[in-house]
């Protein structure tokens, strides 16, 4: 029985150990202890991806939010890209270690709303003391009438071209149809350079098909004619040779081949410019309008801060968010090219950009994504395609693609 | 049972008695022990049996990580759903072409490199950390410099190019990319079976090598008749461990699959691991994928219990 009891004994304090180790110290201190939470700032971890430049801007705000909020200690996560982040997110809110503020696009934070991860701001604002009347964009992030974010910037997407490369070549004025691209395209291919760079992407086949008049009616109209003329017309530029994925060649995205002079033309966005900035300083580029298919449209991103709803201290989340919403924070983003929100800074952007000055036509017309509800599961299954015949050589046609991809949301 | 040693003294039988589980752990003689792996034990079920049990549930259960509380009993749907969709199949058969290629290749090549720095050879030391640093070297950073090293137009693709292959990126092109990954593979776990081989092949005793020279046999023979029957045990624990990575391999393949699906190009490297990411995390169906990754477990225990039968039975 002593023996029993001894190594009953030992198994228990073994156990309570091993579980003692694991506890969160943190949550027990300034649940206990009143005085303690008074005078302990909140931390706030905000989770984030984008380029070297974005990161320096959120290391100053973690050194500047204090004098603002002194009850706010914030964190900041730097995820390695958009997709690392995107996958990345989903099994960190199961483990319940996500982020308490997520800086993300409009791109794929539709399927995260519907799915009911995101804490409507509604309750939060008037806590957190924030003025949605000072910000342009706030409509973007509303959903079945509920704000999901705090928009940090709203830019159109852009059609970028090497300008040394472009004069060089002799071709006169940039291209504003994608008849004109494709022509122009091939001529600009020779044995180590590409006309453009298509990167098969969700983004920037969107961009195609809006430009066709098209759309993905959330799923609804995948396969539409005027999707279909879109894509086609992007199987026509691989088949004639005079564009090229990145990944074909070697590089990750569009933004590496651009940089690194092995393509001429690309679609893309105002990451460009932050991106360009470290990788190619020297790289002359124009920035205009996605070229015509049949419409002017393009698509419209927008950046915002998400509160998670499994997340801790809301309220000083959507604080942190409004501080880095603030004119002093955006004002630095507007040097790395975002279209701040903020209203009483619109102009500014345009004075600071002067190279996105042919865009700004585009902020009227472009629009929301309209990718399906099941936005990861559309994205993967598009993809999926659109490599088989690229990359694969199914020698699918655009309309058995799309069909493809519509069988899957019906 | 009785043991005898000599005709004149003969050792009695521990007198067995059937002891119940806690008191065979309150043992003086086992105790112990017992406290030696407790934390272990404790440690695994933590972290593997809980997890495990969970997962078994969750198979059964339409679940969402948005809606964990929500989540509905279905049964046998989930598996149902899973055997019916051909990208299963297809990533299966992934799994297992990467399996066939890899691994008898990186254990003969193991064998072969452990042979080699067991020799009498000058610098030897400089081979067997040559060989041994792919596999402590990050996947990462390993996948990313094949990556370099197999882009169309390099030294690489143009030499293969010899034997037929096209010069094009390998892991871009649907039909390489599984082999890239498979080559990826061989490269780094060649060295984890090069030492353990290397630790067998120092086991074996150098007499019995004496002894066959003396009777005539030749480079051949003792490595025919000495080498294998020996490391023959070792060579089912290579094979084993090697066949479980196999299965397992993911990181080689997000690495590829970086900045668009996974999978990529078009599903070519597809495999159960990266299905089940896919439909468990990134769709963040959990029951769904907890199904699937129950259907690997299954698939690799019978795969491990043919192996040992397979190699069981030849001894």
């Amino acid at each position: 029985m002593k023996k029993k009891m001894s190594v009953l004994l030992i198994t228990m304090l073994t156990i309570t150990t091993i579980l003692a180790g694991c506890g969160n110290k943190e949550k027990t201190t300034s649940a206990t202890d009143p005085a303690v939470k008074s005078t302990t700032p909140v931390t706030v971890s905000l989770g984030f991806w984008g380029t070297a430049q974005d990161l320096g801007i959120y290391q100053q705000a973690v050194k500047d939010i204090s004098a603002v909020h002194p009850n706010i200690k914030l964190e900041i996560k730097q995820y390695p890209s958009s997709e690392q982040f995107w996958n990345t997110l989903p099994g960190e809110i199961a483990a319940g270690v996500a982020p308490d503020l997520i800086k993300l696009t409009n791109e794929g934070a539709f399927e995260y709303i519907h799915k009911g991860l995101f804490e409507p701001l509604d309750e939060l604002i008037k806590p957190a003391g924030v003025d949605l009347s000072l910000y342009n964009g706030v409509d973007i992030w509303k959903v079945d009438g509920k704000q999901y974010a705090l928009p940090i910037s709203t830019m159109p997407a852009m059609f970028l071209i090497n300008d040394d490369m472009w004069k060089k070549a002799g071709l006169g004025a940039y291209p504003k149809t994608w008849d004109e691209v494709q022509a122009a395209a091939k001529k600009l291919t020779t044995k180590d350079v590409h006309g453009i760079v298509i990167n098969i992407d969700a983004f920037h086949i969107t961009n195609y098909v809006k430009s066709y008049g098209g759309d993905w009616g959330y799923g609804k109209t995948i396969n539409s004619p005027e999707n279909v003329k879109a894509v086609q017309k992007i199987l026509d530029m691989y088949k004639d040779g005079s564009a090229v994925t990145p990944k074909s060649i070697g590089y990750g995205w569009d933004g590496e081949v651009f940089a690194n002079n092995k393509a001429v033309m690309t679609t893309g966005g105002y990451w460009y410019k932050g991106y360009l900035k470290e990788a190619n300083p020297d790289l002359h580029y124009v920035a205009l309008p996605v070229p015509e298919g049949t419409v002017h449209n393009s698509t419209m991103h927008s950046d915002g801060y998400v509160v998670l709803k499994d997340g801790k201290n809301k309220v000083e989340a959507l604080q942190t968010a409004s501080f880095l919403t603030s004119e002093k924070v955006l004002t630095e983003f507007v040097k790395v090219g975002n279209n701040p929100s903020l209203k009483s800074l619109s102009s500014k952007f345009f004075e600071v950009n002067p190279e996105f000055d042919a865009v700004k036509p585009a902020i009227e017309y472009s629009t929301d994504f309209q990718y399906p509800i099941e936005t990861k599961k559309f994205i993967d299954e598009l993809i999926k395609q659109l490599e088989g015949t690229i990359l694969g050589g199914s020698n699918k046609t655009a309309q058995e693609i799309l069909d493809k991809v519509q069988e899957q949301f019906k | 049972m009785s043991v005898s040693r000599n005709n004149s003294k003969s050792i009695q039988p521990y007198p067995y008695k059937k002891q119940s589980w806690f008191s065979s752990f309150a043992d003086s003689d086992n105790k112990v022990g017992w406290l030696f792996i407790l934390p272990f034990l404790i440690l695994w079920a933590w972290w593997f049996f809980y997890p495990f049990v969970q997962s078994f549930i969750r198979s059964f259960q339409d679940m969402n990580f948005a809606a964990m509380d929500e989540a509905k009993f279905i049964g046998l749907n989930n598996f149902i759903q899973i055997l019916q969709d051909p990208e299963f199949f297809q990533a299966v058969l992934h799994s297992l072409q990467i399996v066939l290629i890899a691994v008898p290749t990186q254990t003969i090549l193991g064998l072969l490199m452990a042979l080699l720095v067991n020799q009498k050879i000058k610098g030897k030391g400089i081979f067997r950390t040559i060989f041994f640093i792919p596999y402590i070297t990050s996947q990462i950073a390993v996948t990313t410099v094949f990556m370099m090293l197999f882009k169309q137009g390099t030294f690489l693709t143009n030499f293969f190019g010899i034997f037929g292959f096209g010069d094009v990126t390998w892991f871009a092109d649907t039909s390489y990319a599984l082999i890239f990954v498979a080559i990826l593979f061989i490269f780094q776990q060649a060295g984890f079976s090069m030492i353990v081989y290397l630790a067998a092949l120092q086991e074996v005793p150098k007499d019995l090598y004496e002894a066959a020279g003396i009777d005539g046999a030749s480079k051949w023979d003792k490595f025919r008749y000495i080498t294998v029957p020996f490391v023959k045990p070792i060579s089912f624990f290579v094979i084993s461990v090697s066949t479980i990575l196999g299965f397992q391999i993911y990181d080689q393949i997000a690495a590829i699959s970086r900045y668009g699906a996974l999978g990529s190009p078009a599903g070519a490297t597809s495999t159960v691991v990266t299905y089940f990411y896919q439909h468990g995390i990134r769709y963040m169906n959990i029951g769904y994928g907890s199904a699937a990754v129950l259907l690997f477990f299954f698939i690799i225990l019978i795969i491990t219990f043919l192996q040992k039968k397979l190699l069981d039975d030849k001894e």
